[in-house]
């Protein structure tokens, strides 16, 4: 069976949960930051969009992308006219797909993170002549770590298991575009069984070893720096 | 020299004060929740102000209530009320964190007698010890003012006992203009050369 078995869906779905969760990484600590340490008109909304892919259907965060980023869409038609660039029924797509259905985990994370230690930390920083900058890298970002680690997890996970919005924005295209919720899908639709079992173990175990991973690692830094 | 004039809207009332304090230790005294740790943020520039002017020797810190300089160039040392030391680091990161001089500070070590717990972690050492830490942090950076917001609520009478001597001692050899933010009545007939009693936000004759 194992010689009948395409891995391209392995590497597709390595790669478009990889790069969505360096990007979720990065996006979603900068707002997450922003909106705990910051109170502005209207920051209610901003959280409420922030989240609203996690309770929408994923068709919805699909049509939604499909209307940004198809060929007529606001996006898409701006890409397409200047840099001849289609994310549509592109490997790009389901990045895109990844990276909106992710976000919501990684920013409730590490607001989450940032929330949970003595804001006096940062002022007390301050106060010795340190930057923002460097305050955010040696007191902020350490201290949110763990919470920062489980977001960055959970991003990858769910990314890795995302399908709805990959399909209505990058489409099933052997070999271009079939992550392996993509290839589960259609593995079942055509009968082959055994290659959907095959993935559905895959799926099943890296998701698996990926919580027990985090919670080994936050049990063993939680005892470490106890305040 | 601190020349403080702060108006400060607050929930309640209108915090409103005005003082001058020399190199002596000056004693903020007073209720709970009547102002008093917010004059210390002021002062090191993490609360803005609604109006008023702050001057610190030569230099214009705030004016008509404006920011004129930042937080981390105020050459304040902070002492907060739980120490806020940083539980990722050992007392000597802690420590050297915006330390100036090695051979200075490491002199102020062995004088609070904190050398042997330099590789501790701040949940390793005791109330006290995280005390003489966050002094000596705050210290290290060569502060021109020195603001403490209840350093010895958390000891206990033995412990306090030293630290008011340490404190005292301190402020004889670097004659530097002291907050002391208190309302334990012992602190302030032991360590006070000036004492502002404040209500309310505003200052009450005493």
């Amino acid at each position: 069976m194992m010689e009948q078995i395409n891995f391209f869906p392995l590497w597709l779905s390595l790669k478009t949960a990889g790069i969505s969760t360096v990007i979720v990484f990065f996006t979603g600590i900068l707002f997450s930051y922003f909106i705990v340490r910051r109170d502005f008109w209207g920051k209610s909304v901003v959280e409420a969009i922030f989240l609203l892919p996690l309770v929408l259907p994923p068709t919805v965060v699909g049509f939604g992308l499909l209307y940004l980023f198809g060929k007529n869409g606001i996006i898409g038609r701006f890409l397409n006219d200047y840099f001849e660039f289609q994310i549509v029924f592109t490997w790009y797509g389901a990045v895109i797909a990844s990276i909106v259905v992710s976000f919501p985990l990684m920013y409730q994370s590490a607001t989450a993170a940032f929330k949970q230690y003595d804001r006096n930390l940062e002022k007390a920083a301050l106060t010795m002549g340190k930057s923002r900058w460097v305050v955010f890298w040696t007191v902020s970002f350490p201290l949110a770590w763990p919470g920062l680690l489980a977001g960055l997890v959970l991003a990858f996970a769910r990314g890795l298991g995302e399908f709805g919005a990959t399909l209505m924005l990058a489409g099933y295209i052997p070999n271009v575009t079939d992550t392996i919720p993509l290839a589960i899908y259609f593995a079942v639709e055509s009968g082959k069984m055994d290659e959907a079992k095959f993935w559905v173990g895959i799926i099943v175990a890296l998701g698996f070893f990926a919580i027990l991973w985090l919670n080994w690692w936050s049990a063993r830094n939680m005892t470490k720096h106890r305040r | 020299m601190l020349t403080v004039h702060i108006k400060k809207r607050l929930s309640h009332f209108m915090l409103n004060v005005q003082f001058t304090i020399k190199k002596e230790i000056a004693v903020l005294f007073g209720p709970s929740g009547s102002g008093k740790t917010t004059i210390l943020n002021c002062i090191a520039g993490l609360s803005k102000m609604n109006d008023g002017c702050i001057k610190l020797n030569d230099r214009i810190l705030n004016q008509n209530g404006k920011v004129l300089i930042p937080v981390q160039e105020r050459k304040i040392g902070y002492l907060f009320q739980d120490y806020a030391l940083f539980p990722h680091k050992t007392v000597w990161e802690n420590i050297v964190y915006g330390m100036k001089q090695e051979k200075f500070t490491r002199n102020l070590v062995d004088e609070l007698n904190l050398t042997h717990l330099l590789n501790q972690y701040p949940h390793e050492i005791s109330g006290g010890e995280k005390q003489r830490t966050a002094l000596i942090r705050a210290l290290a950076t060569e502060p021109e003012i020195l603001l403490l917001d209840e350093p010895f609520s958390a000891l206990d009478a033995k412990t306090k006992q030293t630290s008011y001597e340490q404190l005292l001692r301190m402020q004889k050899r670097w004659k530097i203009p002291i907050i002391l933010v208190t309302h334990n009545l012992e602190e302030v007939n032991l360590l006070a050369d000036k004492v502002f009693y404040i209500e309310n936000g505003v200052l009450v004759e005493n």
